[in-house]
């Protein structure tokens, strides 16, 4: 076990060569995704695709871990600063920077074990668990909400965990023909984009632990989270009501032979 | 170039299941996983096994020297799904150990002589074999174009918990 990951040992003996050979793509690196990254980075992981094409704002320093007053004066690129948040918490971690739309590199993300989602849209959503779908990748979604009430404001969030031949997000009622059509008018209704970032930490440290418990369970009987609710008014973390309903089904939305190049030629 | 396979933990245990069926004479079984592939960047290829196909029972023929021998209409019926399914196909048999395994000279020997065969029907498709011990599992892959395989050089196994294997 290597030395500075002794602490973790307990996620079994060869824990670290299991972190530092897993390739981990992470779309979006706003307040969710350089929350996820350094953890990840803490945690041994060894190889890194950071995708996202904007760069550090003034209004990104309440919320983006890692980035400065520099950054911001300087527009440095986000996949920039969690790059160098990871570089100096593991300096031997391989990382390749997507300064642009994730679409743009498919095949980069395509070849990672595991993708997480820390984007705005429940469009983009749907389209990074489609890509992870036909390449046969686990794909965890993080997302929190500010919601105006006539007395105030609710904070939530959830995450979700869609692997391959199993529950989608659809099936999981997160994703609907009807939201993605209001999507706009629906999404962030306290403001432009409105982000904090307790939830985001909360939210991205849960995804941390999926991730933990997908590839390196600490008990035998260890079942990953699938679908976390986050209640950030009651700062209460639970399993989805939703999931009671869905014991025993099988997904219906992603037929398990639409696998790999739909023209391989 | 980097091969790479990545199959459900469910369609693992499916195989597993099937080939330690015992045989009336042969003294192991085999089968055929239908993939489908994709690119990856940089030089990669994916494999996703997603269907298995067993070899029956009347489809081996009684030959004492190998622990299986395949008769004509095994190959036959997956050269069948291949074309039809328009899919690259890979074959599949046990070694009883724990550990990574490795084809013996005789796998070697009849895994060179039948996948290229799988060209005449799919020739675009990267074709295989695998074998699996009780923990493990290994696998060589020929590439359209190449003469020789590639070893496999990683396998995710897809569920609860994730198996990575890496050469």
């Amino acid at each position: 076990m290597t030395d500075w990951l002794l602490r973790q040992s307990f996620l079994g003996a060869k824990s670290d060569e299991v972190f530092s050979k897993c390739r981990v793509a992470v779309i979006g690196l706003g307040g969710g995704g350089s929350h996820i990254a350094q953890q990840l980075a803490h945690l041994g992981v060894g190889n890194f695709v950071l995708v996202d094409p904007d760069h550090v704002e003034e209004t990104n320093l309440n919320r983006l871990v890692g980035a400065t007053k520099k950054d911001a004066a300087r527009a440095t690129p986000k996949t920039t600063v969690s790059r160098r948040l990871i570089r100096r918490i593991n300096p031997t971690a391989q990382v390749v920077r997507i300064p642009k739309e994730w679409q743009e590199e498919g095949r980069l993300v395509a070849g990672c074990d595991v993708v997480f989602g820390c984007v705005d849209t429940y469009i983009a959503r749907e389209e990074i668990e489609r890509v992870c779908r036909r390449f046969m990748i686990p794909f965890i979604d993080i997302g929190m909400d500010v919601t105006e009430l006539p007395d105030g404001y609710l904070i939530s969030g959830q995450m979700i965990l869609s692997m391959p031949d199993d529950l989608c997000m659809r099936c999981l009622g997160f994703l609907t023909e009807e939201l993605l059509a209001q999507e706009a008018a629906r999404y962030g209704a306290a403001g432009g984009r409105p982000q904090v970032i307790w939830p985001n930490g909360i939210l991205a440290s849960a995804a941390v632990g999926t991730f933990v418990q997908l590839i390196a369970p600490w008990r035998r009987d260890l079942k990953p989270s699938v679908y976390l609710e986050y209640d950030g008014n009651t700062q209460a973390v639970m399993p989805s009501n939703r999931l009671q309903h869905l014991v025993g089904k099988q997904c219906k939305h992603f037929p398990f032979a639409d696998l790999g190049d739909p023209f391989w030629r | 170039m980097k091969i790479n396979l990545r199959m459900s933990r469910k369609l693992l245990l499916q195989i597993r299941q099937d080939l330690a069926r015992p045989h009336p004479f042969a003294f192991e079984r085999v089968g055929f996983l239908a993939c489908k592939v994709a690119e990856t960047k940089p030089r990669g290829v994916i494999v996703f096994p997603y269907h298995y196909l067993q070899v029956e029972d009347e489809d081996y023929l009684n030959d004492v020297s190998v622990g299986a021998m395949m008769g004509p209409a095994a190959i036959r019926k997956a050269l069948q799904f291949a074309y039809k399914s328009d899919v690259a196909m890979f074959h599949a048999h046990v070694h009883d150990h724990y550990g990574s395994p490795w084809f013996s000279d005789i796998d070697l020997r009849e895994t060179n002589n039948f996948v290229p065969d799988f060209w005449h029907v799919r020739p675009t498709f990267p074709h295989g074999a695998l074998v699996l011990s009780r923990d493990s599992l290994s696998g060589l892959c020929w590439m359209p174009r190449r003469k020789k395989p590639l070893r496999i050089s990683g396998f995710n196994i897809i569920g609860f918990p994730m198996m990575f294997i890496r050469e």
